[in-house]
């Protein structure tokens, strides 16, 4: 009888400890696994949409009728040219040459410029926009390419536009406020910055006036945690949705400095 | 952009004769000329216009009720000078040419087809016909195209031939759109050369007693070629088809009843006056007003009249935007074409001073319960005594209640934490109902919406693309480059996204304090096979399983064919965006997609009437919500890349070398997810997602002309670490 209880129980635990493991393996995270598509027939009962019977590509599409050579160019260009990023600590001493030329005469004026049109809403010193802070190359060798600058937890980016040379973004660190949703938040706060402000700064910045239908402004403080700042987009149809890229967009935080701020190449 | 050179044998023939002709003829003075009785007419001469630059007719004018006169020699006239011929709006390169009867023919008016434009043209498909691939790949079909007789003219001319049974194909000549940057070509299809081009469009529906010109298909300004050959497919011979070119943008709206800067009040009455092309009909246009891009209170009243009330918007200047929709293309409503612009929005805009003694400053619609407390902002102008009451609209049940004397003007935040009249007990319904006094006397209402559907916690990444005919030149350099820079370098940037000595450089710490999120490295990869024969390859029931999963947050899909309303190909499986929102909503409450980009044409070209009809948005489908919406209330953040033009697959460089979208696509999501700081603990936070686009946009230029739209929230960086911590509330981040 004790046999049989002692097995009744050793089955027992075995059901259990089998209900466990699997327990423990259904609350396991999910390892990183690249998942491969599955090649069953579709199930969905939406409807098949059209197949055009005829080729629909206009007659700017591109087209190529060497494949070979089309290839061997391909791969030209890359190995030469193609790189997204370049960290300054992987140039060459001719890499470094010439960007140090360009930093002197090209660079260092522009941020200086734009330095001097946000003042007192800039979180930075002129002074430190130095090699030293050099951080990285975007899209290096490039007729665009652009640089950019780590100032104690300040990204300062400057792009290089056919030698066209402007600061073309900036992102300081109290932006992650900009991403969290606070918890039981106090009531919003008036804009850090006017509008008459703005529309200065924004035409300093730009050399000209925009529409007013043309420019949003919202305080950050009914969005976001960052209670007392405002946000800016400039640009065609800056309110609508599916809007095209804003000319010009930016935060200025609580105490009235930059946050963000972005300026596209598409002016 | 390619041009051909054809050998040309012979002279001018067809319809640019009659072209010509029509030019001459409008001059014709009608006096002194036999008018000939309608049922007099041969069914087959030449009937030129009198007015307008109106090709002549192979036969009588369908359903026009006008004088003919004859002119001898089976020449006759039409005197439509009394019919507004719509050529007014259009520019010097507006034209037109006649489909003439097929073999055989017919007397159109024998049996008139009463049907609307819309549905005569809707089987028509439009293409344009690459010349390269015609002379490489289809010998007739490029000695039919060399064919055409020789243009000698220096204006723009269409040309149009009889192509096998059921097809046309138009050479239009002299088209220069260099100088277009909005506008693009449109071939433009009636069922008669003298209905207007345009009309003005009443909402109300009186306007739809009015049929003509619809879409038929367009070609991009910056793809416009001289020449250009068009087909149009499918067309019934025995139906009378008239075409015509214009430049075209879409319809327009102009307001009027206040100029910009005026100082409003209470509700003023607006006036839109609307023009679009006079096949379109109101089920397939929708208008919209808003007042900085977020919902307005107004009515719609007859003859576009717009009452808006202006105390539900903040006090100051204000931008009122008026968007109007409308689709003025001929197609199959529940198989819409892809690789076409289906939809063509127009935003007026008017700029006005709003001046209320009380009025809604913020209305916090759809805000997250996360937060806790939601606050609606109404202001006032003066001291003033409020009374506030928060209740269930389904019940009138009371939730929350407050009474206040406010001793000066200002801002009034009216608290609420997502409970009932206890304050405790949590509120499980989806909307509430604000109702706001102020005793000067203003009473205002509104009804706002919880947000329960939120955004995915950020893991892994959906990738696919289609694959092109391999047996194609063109085709097989595009596979190739996508496997290379889609299959294997996208894929592997993720897969190796926790490398400390990798790409990114991030680490995988203990528990949640990764760099960039829990389980970035994930990914799910499918290609959109080229099955041309059984249309049948699972990629659909890869994105339905997939997209309903919340392993994966973030989809880069591309490149691919697409249009307004779906993504694939036509050599293997499509989605509908109706596809897409059915798929990723199947996944739960936090359903919505944190960051997407679709690299095909027209996904960021659907808008009002597509998404109110039939299909959402590409955005809508991925849960991914304006910024105006997003950066006025408390819900979590996400974004999106589209593009609102069509787009190419390729492009020569510098030196003849070529380019991808492929490769952009990859330099994309690098750049957005690589950081500023690459090194270990470094990344606080990463490059916002605009500044990945904006330079992307830089360094690869063509892109610009393909209309990039990024949608939601373009400050969205790649590292989640700190939205993931406010989904579980860890505030340590939020300082």
């Amino acid at each position: 009888m004790n046999t049989l209880r002692r097995r009744v129980l050793l089955a027992i635990c075995l059901v259990l400890a089998v209900v466990a493991i699997y327990f423990i393996l259904s609350k396991q995270k999910h390892p990183p696994t690249i998942s491969l598509q599955p090649v069953a027939p579709q199930a969905s009962s939406a409807p098949e949409d059209t197949f055009p019977k005829t080729n629909p590509f206009p007659e700017s599409s591109f087209k190529i009728t060497n494949l070979a050579a089309a290839l061997e160019a391909s791969e030209q260009r890359m190995a030469q040219r193609r790189r997204v990023r370049q960290r300054s600590s992987d140039m060459t001493q001719q890499e470094r040459a010439e960007f140090e030329k360009e930093f002197n005469e090209k660079v260092k004026p522009a941020v200086k410029q734009w330095c001097n049109v946000y003042a007192g809403h800039v979180p930075f010193r002129f002074e430190d926009v130095t090699i030293e802070k050099f951080s990285e190359t975007t899209f290096p060798g490039g007729d665009y390419h652009a640089y950019d600058f780590m100032l104690d937890g300040v990204d300062l980016g400057i792009a290089n536009d056919h030698g066209k040379v402007f600061v073309d973004y900036l992102m300081a660190s109290p932006a992650k406020q900009l991403f969290q949703l606070p918890e039981n938040p106090p009531p919003p706060k008036e804009p850090s910055v006017s509008k008459e402000e703005i529309l200065r700064l924004l035409k300093a910045d730009s050399g000209k006036e925009f529409p007013p239908d043309q420019i949003a402004i919202r305080p950050t403080g009914i969005s976001t945690s960052m209670n007392g700042g405002v946000s800016v987009d400039v640009g065609e149809r800056v309110n609508a949705s599916m809007t095209p890229l804003p000319k010009y967009t930016m935060v200025f935080g609580p105490d009235g400095n930059l946050v963000c701020y972005g300026k596209s190449v598409m002016q | 952009m390619k041009r051909i050179r054809l050998e040309i044998g012979y002279l001018l023939a067809g319809a640019i004769l009659l072209l010509a002709a029509g030019r001459l003829q409008s001059q014709i003075d009608t006096s002194g000329l036999q008018e000939v009785p309608r049922e007099q007419l041969p069914k087959v001469a030449t009937f030129y216009w009198a007015a307008g630059n109106l090709p002549p007719l192979p036969c009588p004018p369908g359903d026009l009720d006008v004088p003919i006169y004859a002119l001898g020699s089976n020449h006759f006239l039409i005197d439509n000078s009394s019919i507004d011929s719509g050529l007014s709006r259009g520019s010097s390169s507006m034209l037109s040419a006649s489909f003439p009867h097929g073999p055989g023919g017919g007397d159109f008016s024998d049996n008139p087809d009463t049907r609307r434009n819309y549905e005569k043209f809707a089987p028509q498909s439009f293409s344009v016909i690459n010349t390269n691939d015609a002379a490489a790949n289809d010998t007739n079909l490029y000695n039919f195209l060399i064919s055409f007789p020789p243009d000698t003219n220096t204006y723009p001319t269409l040309q149009i031939k009889l192509y096998r049974t059921n097809a046309v194909i138009i050479k239009a000549n002299h088209f220069d759109y260099s100088g277009e940057t909005v506008r693009d070509f449109a071939l433009l299809v009636c069922d008669s050369p003298a209905r207007p081009t345009w009309k003005s469009v009443d909402l109300a529906g009186s306007s739809d007693a009015q049929d003509g010109w619809l879409v038929q298909g367009t070609v991009p300004n910056y793809a416009v070629t001289d020449p250009m050959f068009l087909m149009v497919s499918n067309i019934l011979t025995t139906r009378e088809a008239v075409f015509r070119a214009i430049p075209f943008g879409g319809p327009e709206v102009v307001l009027s009843g206040a100029n910009q800067f005026d100082t409003v009040s209470n509700i003023i009455t607006l006036h839109a006056a609307i023009t679009d092309l006079s096949g379109t009909a109101t089920t397939n246009q929708r208008a919209v007003v808003t007042v900085n891009g977020l919902p307005a209170r107004y009515t719609m009243g007859p003859s576009n009249t717009i009452s808006l009330d202006t105390r539900y918007a903040p006090s100051g200047f204000q931008d009122i935007e008026v968007n109007f929709g409308s689709v003025p293309l001929a197609f199959d409503w529940q198989n819409p074409p892809i690789v076409t612009k289906l939809e063509y929005d127009t935003m007026a805009t008017l700029y006005l001073d709003f001046e209320n003694s009380a009025f809604l400053v913020n209305a916090s619609d759809m805000c997250s319960p996360n937060i806790g407390t939601n606050y609606i902002l109404f202001g006032l102008s003066q001291p003033d005594t409020i009374e506030v009451t928060i209740t269930d609209p389904s019940s009138g049940r009371l939730l929350a209640t407050n009474y206040a004397v406010i001793p000066s003007a200002g801002t009034v935040a009216i608290p609420w934490n997502f409970t009932e009249a206890d304050g405790v007990t949590t509120y499980t319904n989806d909307t509430y109902a604000v109702h706001f006094i102020a005793f000067d006397p203003t009473s205002l209402n509104i009804t706002n919406k919880i947000d329960r559907k939120g955004v995915r916690m950020g893991e892994g990444t959906i990738i696919t693309y289609v694959e092109e005919d391999p047996s194609d030149i063109t085709g097989s350099l595009l596979n190739s480059q996508a496997d290379i820079w889609i299959h294997q370098t996208l894929s592997f940037l993720y897969n190796d996204i926790y490398d400390p000595w990798g790409l990114t450089q991030y680490t995988r710490n203990v528990g949640w304090d990764y760099d960039v999120g829990y389980a970035r490295n994930i990914t799910a990869f499918a290609i959109d096979t080229y099955v041309p024969t059984t249309h049948n390859n699972g990629w659909r029931q890869f994105l339905q399983l997939k997209l309903g999963s919340f392993l994966y947050s973030d989809a880069t899909i591309g490149p691919t064919h697409g249009s307004p309303t779906s993504i694939g190909t036509f050599s293997g499986e499509i989605a509908s965006t109706r596809d897409l929102l059915a798929w990723t909503s199947a996944a739960g409450n936090t359903w919505r997609m944190r960051k997407v980009a679709v690299w095909s044409c027209q996904s960021g070209a659907n808008g009002l009437v597509l998404t109110n009809t039939a299909y959402p948005t590409f955005a809508e489908a991925f849960g991914i919500r304006p910024k105006a919406l997003q950066d006025s209330t408390f819900m979590m953040k996400n974004a999106g890349l589209f593009w609102a033009g069509g787009i190419d697959q390729g492009w020569f460089g510098s030196g003849g070398s070529p380019q991808t979208l492929c490769e952009a696509e990859e330099a994309f999501d690098q750049m957005w997810v690589t950081g500023p700081n690459s090194f270990p603990g470094g990344c606080d936070p990463n490059f916002a997602i605009y500044k990945a686009l904006n330079r992307l946009l830089g360094a690869y230029s063509n892109l610009q002309k393909f209309n990039p739209v990024l949608e939601g929230y373009w400050w969205l960086p790649y590292s989640t670490i700190h939205d993931d911590e406010i989904m579980g509330n860890n505030l340590t981040h939020v300082k």
